[in-house]
């Protein structure tokens, strides 16, 4: 246990941005990668984590007369905290040491778990297992132990395996995609389950059970408005008016975001294509270990339920509901920003358990923004923690989309309870 | 042959579309299909579906466009994918030589 502490702390003590490159070569390499491919796929991984490290110090740059306005308010509340979003939530938590144990780790047991018969679900997903290297890290900087995150990720990899068995026949049912299941947990184990209950709520009561509407125009009049650079643009217009800016500032801040909604997403691009090989290189090796015949559910993201038009529509619908809950939900730190560009995804998990009905969706997705919101703000600053020790630097709070995972709030909850922060 | 103009779409645009993006690439050039390839998120495939030859959503998009629709989710699932693949390669010899 002690030799392992040490290898943390020396491989700490180089900087994760420096070893990230090298982490994944080694991730590759295990997924049968050709070595001059796994370091090219290393180095893009790295590349895609600095831009996006200067995006973000972009972004707070951007939205500094915002923030020293609420600062400078008095009420010491305010929207003081920065939605960094989960683009940069994800490449924190492959920037973190776990990355190199957890994932190797994590897909072994999966494939002792396909042939024990004890789930059916092959996590093929590599990308989002961020989200479990995330909770892990969250439990290594509250309880400073390497071994308790590993075990608490390794559980969250077997719980993902086992939500994907049950989940596999809404998913197969609803958007068609044979022999797939849905396999990220945070979408798994939170906004599944929040949906689900509404919808199962409303089906219990007479005359709301028998509502659905029908707003398929929505999608192709306003489609463009889901647009990350626009939504970028309309939020900076909208904080700056809310905040009293002058022109110049107003137009600063508003381009500026419209900027960093676009940036985000293509450094992502540029990490996600440096690990685009692995998923490949993942389903053959589980082929060879599995052989042919026995059952299973490619895990897969929940992206791919995306296009469906209840999905858009309330989407899109949702985005001037969400800001006016991000205004109005008194103790709501963080003005939703990434948050809005991300609705779209979030409700293609609602259209598989309302079937599509987007009264139920929508009622559904207001219940989840206002779980997001306030399970954001309370754990900014264990996830400031996070993306500083990941090597991001940050002013002041920061949070994002993944941090209001039910597995990562509860473990939150422990440590607070534990007087741990 | 003319150049086939083919938008690629998905989600907030980052995990699944650069699996497909390289993939369709790939195919074009060993079929030798002159292509060009464009990008958008799945809310503006209306608008953009008016620059292109055929649309190729990478998930569950269903609704009807005025231009030929054919999703390529096989890509990203590895499930049927070599008869997508022969599918593709068929529309996209079929647009390209159409004048």
């Amino acid at each position: 246990m002690d030799v392992i502490y040490k290898i943390v702390q020396a491989i700490l003590g180089v900087g994760a941005t420096t070893l990230l490159p090298f982490i994944i070569l080694i991730l590759g390499l295990i997924f049968r990668m050709k070595f001059a491919e796994a370091l090219k796929s290393g180095l893009l991984v790295g590349i895609g984590f600095q831009g996006l490290k200067l995006v973000i110090s972009f972004m707070a740059t951007t939205l500094q007369p915002i923030i020293t306005y609420y600062q400078g308010s008095g009420a010491g509340t305010g929207l003081t905290t920065i939605d960094i979003g989960w683009q940069s939530l994800s490449a924190a938590a492959w920037a973190t040491p776990f990355a190199a144990v957890v994932i190797p780790l994590g897909f072994i047991l999966n494939i002792i778990l396909l042939r024990l018969k004890f789930t059916k679900t092959l996590n093929v997903d590599i990308w989002n297992y961020w989200h479990i290297l995330f909770i892990a890290s969250l439990a290594y900087l509250l309880f400073d132990s390497f071994i308790l995150g590993l075990v608490i990720a390794l559980a969250c990899t077997v719980i993902v395996e086992k939500m994907g068995d049950l989940i596999a026949k809404p998913w197969q049912e609803y958007f068609g995609f044979e022999g797939t299941t849905g396999a990220i947990i945070f979408h798994s184990t939170t906004m599944f389950p929040i949906y689900w209950a509404v919808n199962w709520i409303i089906d219990k009561i007479p005359g709301l059970n028998k509502i659905d509407i029908n707003i398929d125009k929505i999608s192709e009049k306003y489609g463009a408005l889901g647009d990350p650079s626009i939504i970028g643009l309309m939020v900076g217009v909208l904080l700056s008016v809310l905040t009293r800016q002058n022109v110049t500032t107003t137009l600063q801040v508003a381009i500026g975001l419209s900027a960093v909604m676009i940036l985000t997403g293509r450094m992502i691009s540029v990490m996600m294509n440096g690990l685009s090989q692995f998923s490949t290189g993942a389903r053959e090796w589980s082929a060879k270990f599995l052989g042919e015949g026995q059952e299973i559910y490619i895990g897969m993201d929940y992206a791919l339920g995306q296009g469906d038009s209840a999905c858009i529509s309330a989407g899109i619908l949702m985005i001037p509901i969400t800001i006016l809950l991000g205004l109005i939900l008194p103790g709501n730190t963080f003005f939703p920003i990434t948050l809005l560009a991300n609705l779209v995804v979030y409700t293609c998990v609602g259209a598989m358990c309302t079937k599509g009905n987007i009264f139920r969706l929508l009622i559904g997705s207001v219940v989840l923004v206002i779980y997001l919101l306030y399970a954001q703000s309370w754990m900014a600053p264990l996830v400031t923690k996070v993306v500083n020790w990941a090597g991001m630097e940050t002013t002041g709070l920061v949070t994002g989309g993944g941090a209001s995972n039910i597995f990562a709030v509860i473990i939150g909850l422990i440590g607070k309870l534990l007087g741990k922060w | 042959m003319k150049q086939v103009k083919i938008l690629i779409a998905c989600g907030t645009g980052v995990n699944t579309s650069t699996l497909v993006c390289n993939e369709v690439k790939k195919i074009c050039k060993r079929e030798g299909i002159p292509a060009e390839i464009l990008h958008c998120s799945v809310p503006e495939i209306p608008i953009n579906s008016k620059m292109v030859d055929i649309v190729c959503p990478a998930n569950a998009y269903k609704r009807e466009l005025d231009k030929p629709v054919l999703s390529l989710v096989e890509f990203v699932t590895g499930i049927n994918k070599e008869k997508k693949e022969k599918m593709l390669i068929e529309k996209l010899k079929e647009l390209a030589e159409m004048d």
